[in-house]
């Protein structure tokens, strides 16, 4: 050992941060078109089907618009055109 | 994402990936976007039990999505 | 074309000990678990001699941490890596080309899938580097195939945030997410090699990416005719269990010679491959449970029959055909992650984007 130090580099990146908020709340859920957006992961549709169908039944919900991407990858701007068009959205799924 | 285009979103997914669903919004500057997580499985499961999970988080989605 | 200028790699200092240095990188989550060449300031400094850039440049953005790829932090994991700085070219080459929004690297990074990129390396380059494209090609050996692999690797863990467990999920991982890279054996191809199909001189050197598994073998020592060559391998890339079945993609055929040579040989081109693989290389749906039936009959529209066969790609073109390896009848295949990765090329070039004939030409005087 030769009692000396010497200057060695970092090999990481730390995260690129975007400003970003989140978007507004709703009040409440009656009358709002809840938008679906399934990734086409196992049962990501069947989840997200049910979960609106309760806030349709408990909570007034309006109608459901649902769009399927590929399993990774944006969305296309059709998609995200008619998704848009709703209030709320569940996304799915992360599994 | 539908969050930077002004719509309330929850993302819906297992406990399993929590870590790197929150990682993943961290590292787009949406630290906080809700999340809306079931016990694991989803995948590989009948579509009943899928069924049954949905109201395991009815009322975290609700209160994801409203005021 | 514009550049950015990120931020400066950080620095700190330390006791000049090889193991103390392995220990703290170690700790601190900075390696592929192999030990590590220690990244000084005057080995950096060697591998950004082979660069034209500028150190702080942006070459990329990585997912899933959104890290930036600066050529120093490029430079800095080559040397870990245990590189060579005239490798430096095809490193940056192909970090470029993993980018590239077609490939989807956020995907590839997180999935549960074992998936790596594979680096495929086409022109002189491959050959001024000694880049190994013949015996045990995707094995061990060859200072140039291991350590390009592993730079490459080192960088999606280290700038990327690809790390087992957080923001990468893969279930099971395989080796060839430690170094996947190999070169084309071009004199071997009795085709045109990859670059050269897809609109490339010969002697423009490239890299391509692909998302792929590990090799699959494909043995055939009994088959004398192209045909039967191609049957037995029609076989092997025609099974259950790989996404490419699930959903379509662009799965890799790495041929052997003399497989490739029987297959050329009886009259096929390399087109006439990739058709006759289109066609045979397919699964019984009739012999899949009801649930994995169900969602190709829903979601990717095959036909409800029992005697469907489901085929592994949408189009001939998307199955990717090489040449590598050394004498003896065997072959392979890679599946991939599936449709929602493409491969992607760059050519290794200058800043200005010419075509680098030699890396030697790159280097600069200290």
């Amino acid at each position: 050992m030769s009692g000396k130090d010497v200057t060695l580099y970092d090999p990481t990146a730390e995260p690129r941060i975007l400003a970003a908020g989140l978007a507004k709340r709703v009040d409440s859920l009656a009358g709002k078109k809840i938008a679906i957006l399934d990734n086409s992961k196992a049962n990501a549709g069947i989840l997200m089907l049910a979960v609106a169908k309760r806030l349709q039944e408990r909570y007034g919900a309006g109608e459901v618009v649902k769009r399927e991407k590929g399993i990774a990858g944006a969305p296309s701007p059709t998609i995200l055109d008619a998704l848009t068009k709703c209030d709320v959205a569940l996304v799915g799924s992360a599994d | 994402m539908l969050e930077q285009k002004g719509i309330p979103s929850v993302v819906m997914g297992t406990l399993e990936f929590e870590q790197l669903a929150k990682l993943e919004s961290k590292n787009r500057g949406l630290a906080d976007l809700p999340l809306a997580l079931i016990p694991h499985p989803l995948g590989g499961i009948p579509e009943d039990e899928a069924i049954k999970k949905a109201d395991l988080v009815i009322d975290v989605v609700v209160k994801a999505l409203t005021r | 074309m514009s550049v950015s200028a990120g931020p400066a790699a950080k620095t700190f200092r330390m006791e000049e000990s090889y193991a103390a240095i392995n220990q703290l990188y170690q700790e601190r989550g900075w390696t592929d678990g192999l030990p590590i060449v220690p990244p000084t300031e005057d080995a950096v400094a060697a591998v950004l001699r082979y660069t034209d850039r500028a150190p702080r440049e942006v070459v990329a953005v990585l997912p899933p941490r959104q890290g930036e790829a600066t050529v120093e932090r490029l430079a800095i994991n080559t040397v870990m890596a245990g590189a060579r700085p005239e490798y430096f070219p095809v490193i940056l080459t192909a970090i470029e080309a993993l980018a590239d929004p077609a490939f989807n690297l956020d995907s590839i990074q997180a999935t549960t899938h074992p998936v790596a990129p594979i680096l495929i390396v086409n022109g002189p380059i491959a050959r001024e580097l000694g880049i190994n494209s013949g015996y045990n090609a995707f094995g061990q050996g060859f200072q140039a195939n291991l350590t390009i692999g592993r730079a490459v690797r080192l960088i999606l863990m280290n700038v990327g945030g690809g790390l087992p467990g957080t923001g990468d999920r893969a279930t099971q991982g395989s080796p060839a997410k430690i170094a996947y890279c190999v070169a084309e054996n071009e004199e071997a191809n009795p085709w045109e090699p990859l670059h050269v199909e897809a609109g490339f001189p010969l002697e423009t050197s490239t890299v391509t990416v692909n998302g792929c598994e590990g090799p699959h073998n494909i043995q055939d020592h009994y088959s004398y005719t192209g045909l039967g060559v191609l049957k037995v391998i029609a076989g092997a890339m025609g099974q259950a269990g790989s996404n490419n079945l699930l959903g379509a993609g662009t799965p890799l055929l790495s041929l052997g010679p003399e497989h490739a040579a029987t297959i050329a040989r009886d009259g096929y081109s390399k087109r006439q491959v990739k058709e006759f693989l289109y066609e045979h290389a397919r699964y019984p749906l009739r012999l899949l449970g009801d649930e994995y039936r169900h969602y190709l009959v829903e979601r990717r529209k095959v036909a409800d029959a029992d005697d469907t066969m489901v085929p592994i790609v949408r189009t001939p073109d998307d199955i990717l055909v090489i040449v590598a390896g050394g004498a003896g009848k065997h072959s392979c295949w890679q599946p991939t992650f599936g449709d929602q990765t493409r491969p992607a090329r760059r050519v290794i070039s200058r800043r200005d984007g010419t075509p680098l004939a030699k890396v030697s030409d790159l280097r600069r005087s200290p």
